[in-house]
């Protein structure tokens, strides 16, 4: 049986200790085994890592020669980078995965890093001397 | 890290630690790691936050009644053992004694 904190890692003291299980005791015949508190993160995430980390693992022990075979490091980390596009948006079939919160089920908190960071206006002008322009500015390289 | 060293063991069935040590396992995942930060940078707010998890395993069968009384963050919750309870009926009234919690979760496995 598993139990996760209502409480994230934005207030992790409390976090820590939603989930300290302190006594489950040896009742008429009945006990209870009290697990390791672990981090969590989000499933889809923790399932990547562990693919990735494993088809590395792959191609250090077995290389080419596992071409085909389900230790094929190569073909699995194919799969997780096309998993991995899907994650950022850019996969050619335009399919995106989005990261959920385990507990919420809503998305987790998007970058701003390549937002638009202002928008034309009637003021907006195409003069970088304008002083009144603010033209559409991008934080990101093209 | 975002995953653990037994879960990449049980997906890659390296289960012998003395012919795959923690240490190649952990650096795997660190690269894992940051190659899924790279990927999600611009996408999502890096660090990813995190929550805390836990398990109870429950053991043993029912010898009579009594209430087993299971502490999670200071709180106590009272099970009330009967003679035919096993280890699935007791982990069900755990969830029904701490659905109400403001702490935690339980899942229904």
């Amino acid at each position: 049986m598993l139990i996760i904190s209502l409480a994230d890692s934005a207030t992790t003291a409390e976090a820590y200790a939603d989930v300290n299980i302190t006594s489950v005791p040896a009742t008429v015949g009945m006990g209870g085994t009290i697990g390791k508190r672990l981090k969590r993160y989000p499933l889809v995430i923790e399932q990547y890592t562990a693919e990735i980390a494993g088809a590395l693992l792959f191609i250090d022990q077995y290389g080419v020669e596992s071409q085909n075979t389900g230790k094929d490091g190569p073909t699995r980390m194919d799969i997780v980078n096309e998993s991995l596009q899907k994650l950022q948006g850019v996969h050619e079939s335009k399919q995106r995965i989005k990261i959920m919160d385990e507990v919420t089920k809503i998305e987790i908190a998007a970058s701003s890093s390549d937002a638009v960071t202002s928008y034309p206006n009637e003021a907006s002008d195409d003069d970088a001397t304008d002083p009144t322009s603010p033209f559409a500015y991008m934080n990101k390289d093209f | 890290m975002y995953t653990s060293i037994p879960r990449v063991r049980t997906l890659t069935s390296f289960t012998d630690s003395s012919q795959m040590p923690d240490e190649n396992i952990a650096g795997k995942i660190r690269i894992a790691g940051a190659m899924i930060d790279s990927a999600i940078g611009y996408t999502y707010v890096l660090p990813l936050k995190f929550r805390y998890g836990n398990t109870i395993v429950f053991t043993g069968e029912a010898t009579g009644a009594a209430t087993m009384a299971v502490v999670v963050n200071t709180v106590t919750y009272d099970i009330a053992i009967v003679a035919t309870d096993n280890a699935s009926s007791i982990a069900d009234k755990f969830r029904i004694a701490a659905g109400n919690s403001a702490d935690f979760l339980v899942d229904d496995l």
